[in-house]
């Protein structure tokens, strides 16, 4: 692609937004919990719903189940609340921790069709089990909601055409390329570019799409250090130390978790935060109350390119704030991005199974909730949903901020006046773009669309 | 025996041959199969499906990066848990003195410390019959003194053990001073810490002596020293603890016979049902009591601060009901508010290290059970809340017969140590067993990168007979070593590795083989509990066979001794594997000398062949060069530095550590039952409880209470329920004990035999939730049975 334009042509075409604004105009539609509510339309079972929720309950990925089961348990105590789906059907759970493995998980996930008869399957955070549970789900005919698990394997690979599974998570591409978009926004003059990614995929992954993006952005970026921290390690002094002595005028991480908060503690010290910028894909991608207040203040720290809490702010999106000070009143903390997807899941089938009911009367069968599934647009916390029918992907704004330390929390937060929003669809490839093996060895059908796609800026 | 090219180890078989069936290969620990390279997704998408995002599903070892154990006294604890720049974040072993009230960061949790006893004087003259001995053991609880951390209790099973629901029924509470005449206590310091002001004290004149005794010294005495030997199964039980209590001072031959008949019968498992084994332990309790020489009067909590500020407090923590803080779960709980998991940890203790470090018969004091507990794994660990175990480094393998009560047949090819030399010999035709224990071992490289093979798992069971078997063979004998080894010398029978497991653990694109060992034991014990079978000899150690040959040949050598008592009977240092400049330096010069010669002990010359021996030694020479120190485990931390007062432990993150992050949290703040009503309905007795638990909120927890219903949730975990009753007839004996079945609006309903006989019982029950049976609260009602 030799087309020429300028950075700020560019990212006005990839609409991104800065500061305080909503999410980007979609048609009207109601918050989640009122979206289609009317007089069921024939006779409708009083029989439980049966569901599954699978998440890690144990482990070091339970910081982001626990979340996940939460919201999913609110939403279904909300349902039921009024009665159940279609004001007869209350919901009844059966969990599975995700942490037994992928096969187990594959077993749990039959056992919980075969033996417990579940209608409808949800959860799932890891990405090494969504490409596993996915060609199940569909070889059961069991509809399925992934909550996570959001990696780009699962459609370009493990499921290429999707039925009755289904994820609302943005994917994984979309963390590196929020991330460059972010800071090419931001530091529109910073050409060198230091790295710390852990040394396994999703570092990769992270590394990849953030330097394909950035240096279409920004001319004449450069890649001056990589360190790749081996999975496990404790003490970064080495990568932050080299990071540091190649005067980079960015330091770009996806460094995640308690390696996260290990690196950032030991990078204070040495006071790396002082002699660069910063981003990060996923830093504030845990529970909001995780970060504390020592975290460095103004560096773009990704949430996995989903929700925060703090924005929209305010009543700019009802949305957001009604499931806010919900989440909190039941939860006692405040949700992330797990939390908003579980929620939001169950509260998108409900919806899909009213409007079915509307065309079918009685309770409808899995085509006719999946056919309301696919283009349906969802207004959700963090901004509307949509899935796409090709692939049965949730797509929602990218999102990512500044962190700041306020007084309303003791926990750091990304600063609501400032954060940066960009439309999915103008990050990701569109539908029908080739896959991987498929005319192109790229790792990803994005990335291989942004390098034939997207413009060198000047 | 020499390693093959490919670096396996073979052991042989009965006759002396190779036997290829018997490879013992889980050298190579580590395999990255599929590493990203170029780029990992371009892997994901033409290979297999090992895509990830962020999140990782295991992570290995435990929460803190870094341990830092400091001893501080009171004082000084209490001045660093308010430092601004690097707070305590937890105290273990008492309170911290506090001028005034504790800060407001600062959360404390009890557990039992000791036990307090009262012995008879036997030269009074007013206490030379059982009747007046027995009225003043029962006014003693009263002289208590009134004190938060004593509790009158005239019983020698607490609401600390876990049997004490066996027992409610029998616990009175503590009579009130009566018209017998004023008893005199004994006079001195340690008796003024525990009477009430207003007792009668004299010098000589006495009749009523007050002691206390440390449950965790009762249980060293017993032979469990939690170290690198498998303490008793018992340990935590109230009726064990007070057999060894209360036993010396029995005065009567038939008494002392009758308590040690019943001990054995429990300990071997010798009763039909729950009920019969509830009396035989009533029967103990009795027997110890009856002549009223010493009795149990109370007990006295330890109450242990933590950090729980916002930042630099600590998240996640759990106490064991018996030894609080200091318990290896606990350590691998804890975790800091500020780190998913990371951090530094800093803990204090109120005692200096006097223990020498050593793992067959030292680290036994209370900073050394700690540091033991931090830098190394045993097969299994006592559960905080209750006496049971839970699996750690070994798994229990449901076996292919039933081992109860029946013959087993031992394969003849089976080892077995040789008393007094160690020696592993087969076992050979004909022999069988009541019981075998398959086993899953999860091996792990040691901290001097040798990788495990089978003389590390056979070794202990050698060194066990070789030190424990002949008190009479002095060069090669320790009391210690043979107390703590007593059990599994009395019932082991046979071990044989059967094969190695190979089992992938994917973390995202990474691949990594853990190698398990599946491992039969046989033995001699008849009861019908597999986990209590499985405790008694597990194939384990937690240090590798050369650093256990390394301190055999430094005894032998009079370098030191393994135990305190026997290095002060031989006149040597206690050994140390740590901080003795003297011995490191002799130390170096064994390693040195048998990485010449190849030296490996004679029990293994059939498994380890000199070339691997040599290979070993000179791994161990380049730890300790490196190190300055020969303690060499597979444990989840590493000792980095320590001086008089500290130790500073990193953690190790190696993926091929089989046990992570999470896998002790349930223990963590535990529910409690709190019966709401007991009725009597016709022939069923139901019982209506409320949870109690906490429930995490964002860095905090908070108590809530709810009538229990199935769907209760723990956080995001169902609670499991454990209900007990004890039916007791008139007469005081155990007519009945069990369980319960759930009814669907939650209630209980006691599974009372259908053939109990008619007449009146009286009926206690408790509902254990997730395994807590500490401090329950115990429901009571009077049962007419028609």
């Amino acid at each position: 692609m030799d087309q020429k334009v300028d950075r700020r042509s560019f990212l006005n075409q990839l609409g991104v937004t800065v500061g305080a604004a909503a999410a980007s105009a979609v048609p009207v539609i109601g918050p989640a919990e009122a979206q289609t509510a009317s007089a069921p339309k024939g006779k409708i079972p009083d029989t439980p719903l049966k569901m599954g929720h699978m998440t890690f309950l144990t482990g070091p990925a339970a910081v982001l189940g626990e979340p996940s089961l939460k919201g999913h348990i609110l939403a279904a105590e909300e349902i039921n609340a009024k009665g159940g789906i279609l004001g007869k059907r209350k919901i009844e759970t059966i969990t599975a921790d995700e942490a037994a493995g992928t096969d187990a998980n594959v077993k749990e996930l039959r056992r919980m069709k075969l033996s417990e008869k579940i209608d409808m399957f949800t959860g799932v955070i890891s990405s090494g089990n969504t490409p596993a549970l996915g060609p199940v789900a569909e070889e059961l005919g069991l509809l399925t909601i992934f909550v996570d698990g959001c990696t780009d394997f699962l459609w370009d690979k493990a499921v290429p055409n999707p039925k009755f599974t289904f994820r609302i998570t943005n994917i994984q591409s979309a963390d590196g390329v929020t991330c460059a978009v972010a800071a090419a926004q931001t530091w529109p003059t910073a050409k060198k570019i230091a790295h710390i990614h852990p040394d396994y995929s999703y570092g990769r992954n992270a590394f990849d799409h953030f330097t394909l993006a950035y240096k279409k952005l920004v001319p004449g970026a450069e890649v001056v250090s990589e360190g790749w921290p081996k999975l496990g390690t404790t003490d970064f002094t080495a990568h932050i130390t080299k990071a540091m002595s190649a005067n980079p005028d960015i330091i770009m991480s996806s460094v995640w978790g308690g390696d996260y908060v290990a690196m950032y503690k030991q990078a204070l010290r040495y006071g790396m935060f002082n002699k660069a910028k910063f981003a990060s894909t996923i830093a504030f991608g845990v529970a909001p109350h995780a970060i504390g207040k020592d975290h460095p203040e103004g560096v773009i720290a990704g949430v996995h390119s989903n929700y925060y809490f703090t924005y929209p702010a305010g009543n700019r999106w009802p949305a957001n704030k009604t499931f806010v000070e919900k989440y909190h009143k039941r939860w006692n903390e405040y949700p992330n991005f797990q939390s908003d997807g579980a929620y939001h899941t169950l509260h998108m089938y409900r919806t899909a199974v009213e409007k079915a009911n509307k065309l079918t009367g009685g309770w409808p069968d899995e085509e006719a909730i999946i056919s309301q599934l696919e283009g349906m647009y969802f207004e959700t916390a963090a901004g509307y949903l949509y899935i796409r029918p090709d692939n049965h992907q949730g797509y929602k704004d990218a999102v990512t901020g500044f962190s700041k330390n306020v007084d309303a929390y003791p926990f750091q937060i990304l600063d609501p006046n400032r954060m940066i929003t960009i439309p999915i669809r103008n990050i990701t490839a569109p539908p029908g773009w080739p896959k991987p093996g498929s005319g192109h060895n790229d790792p990803t059908s994005t990335f291989n669309w942004i390098k034939e796609t997207w413009p060198q800026v000047a | 025996m020499p390693s093959s090219p490919e670096g396996m180890a073979f052991c042989r078989d009965a006759t002396g041959v190779a036997n290829r069936s018997h490879m013992f290969a889980w050298k190579l620990l580590i395999t990255i199969q599929a590493r990203a390279l170029v780029a990992a997704a371009l892997i994901c998408a033409t290979t297999s499906l090992v895509c990830a995002a962020h999140e990782i599903s295991y992570f290995p070892s435990f929460y803190p990066q870094e341990i830092r154990i400091e001893s501080l006294d009171p004082a000084a604890a209490a001045r660093e848990f308010v430092s601004k720049t690097d707070p305590l974040h937890v105290y273990l072993g008492g309170a911290p003195r506090f001028t005034g009230q504790p800060p407001a960061h600062l959360k404390s949790i009890a557990s039992l410390k000791s036990l307090i006893v009262a012995g008879v004087n036997p030269q009074s003259s007013r206490m030379q019959n059982r009747d007046a001995r027995c009225g003043a053991i029962g006014q003693a609880a009263a002289a208590l003194a009134k004190q938060p951390d004593i509790v009158a209790h005239p019983f020698p099973v607490t609401p600390y053990h876990a049997d004490y629901l066996s027992h409610a029924d029998i616990v009175s509470a503590p009579k009130a001073a009566t018209s017998l005449a004023p008893l005199t206590f004994r006079a001195s310091k340690v008796q003024s810490s525990l009477l009430s002001p207003d007792v009668n004290v004299h010098a000589t004149n006495w009749d009523i002596e007050l002691g206390e005794v440390e449950t965790m010294e009762l249980n060293r005495q017993a032979g469990a020293n939690f170290n690198a030997w498998p303490a008793p199964p018992w340990t935590k039980e109230g009726w064990f603890q007070a057999f060894h209590l209360l036993r010396p001072s029995v005065t009567e031959a038939k008494s002392r016979e009758r308590a040690d008949t019943i001990l054995d019968r429990l300990t071997h498992g010798e009763f039909k049902d729950l009920a019969e084994e509830t009396n035989l332990q009533r029967d103990l309790l009795g027997t110890l009591t009856a002549g009223c020489e010493r009795a149990v009067v109370g007990y006295r909590l330890r109450t242990e601060f933590h950090n729980d500020d916002f930042s630099n407090g600590i998240e996640h923590i759990l106490v064991d009901s018996q030894s609080g803080f200091n318990s290896p779960v606990v350590l691998r709980a804890v975790k800091l508010k500020d780190f998913f998991w990371n951090g530094w940890l800093r803990v204090g203790i109120n005692e200096r290290p006097a223990a020498a470090w050593n793992p067959l018969a030292g680290f036994t004091d209370a900073p050394g059970r700690l540091i033991w507990a931090t830098v190394a794994d045993n097969a299994f660990y006592p559960i905080p809340t209750n006496s049971r175990w839970v699996s750690n480094r070994a798994e229990i393998r449901q076996g292919d017969e039933s081992s109860a009560q029946r013959s087993i047949p031992i394969p003849p090819d089976a080892l077995i140590p040789q008393p007094r030399t160690g020696s592993l010999v087969p076992v050979g035709a004909g022999k069988g067993a009541t019981a075998k224990v398959l086993y899953r071992v999860l091996a792990s490289a040691f901290q001097d990168e040798t990788v495990p093979e089978a003389a590390d798992l056979l070794y202990p069971y050698a060194l066990a007979y070789r030190w424990g078997a002949d008190e009479n063979k002095d060069s090669t004998y320790d009391p210690d070593i043979s107390l703590a080894t007593r059990l599994m010398r009395e019932r082991l029978r046979g071990v044989k590795i059967i094969k190695v497991e190979e089992i992938a653990l994917r973390v995202a694109d990474l691949t990594f083989t853990h190698r398990s060992p599946i491992v039969e034991v046989y033995l001699n014990n008849l009861t019908s509990d597999e986990q209590q079978s499985a405790l008694i000899a597990p194939p384990w150690s937690a240090v590798p066979w050369h650093v256990l040959a390394l301190m055999e040949a430094a005894v032998e050598r009079g370098i030191a001794a393994f135990s305190e008592s026997e290095a002060k009977r031989r006149g040597v240092p206690w050994l140390d594997l740590v901080r003795d400049p003297a011995q490191l330096v002799k130390f170096r010069a064994l390693i040195k000398e048998f990485a010449q010669t190849g030296y490996r002990p004679a029990a293994l010359e059939t498994l380890v062949g000199p070339e691997t021996a040599k290979a070993r030694w000179q791994m161990l020479d380049k730890f300790v060069e490196e190190k300055g120190h020969v303690l060499v485990t597979n444990g989840p931390y590493r000792l980095k530095s320590w001086s008089a007062e500290s130790a500073v432990f990193d953690v190790n993150r190696e993926f091929t550590y089989p046990v992570g992050l999470g896998t002790f949290n349930g223990f963590a703040y535990p529910p409690r039952a709190l019966i709401t009503n007991v009725e009597q309905a016709d022939n069923r007795v139901l019982v209506a409880v409320d949870a109690e638990f906490a429930v995490k909120e964002q860095r905090d927890r908070r108590i809530v209470r709810m009538p229990l219903r199935r769907e209760t949730l723990r956080d995001t975990l169902p609670i499991q329920t454990m209900p007990r009753y004890v039916a007791i007839s008139a007469d005081g004996r155990v007519a009945a004990a069990g369980g319960a079945t759930r009814l669907p609006d939650g209630r209980f309903n006691l599974s009372l035999p259908p053939k109990l006989p008619a007449g009146a019982y009286t009926l206690i029950t408790a509902i254990f939730l997730d395994g807590n049976t500490i401090n329950p609260q115990i429901g009571r009602i009077q049962y007419q049975s028609k």
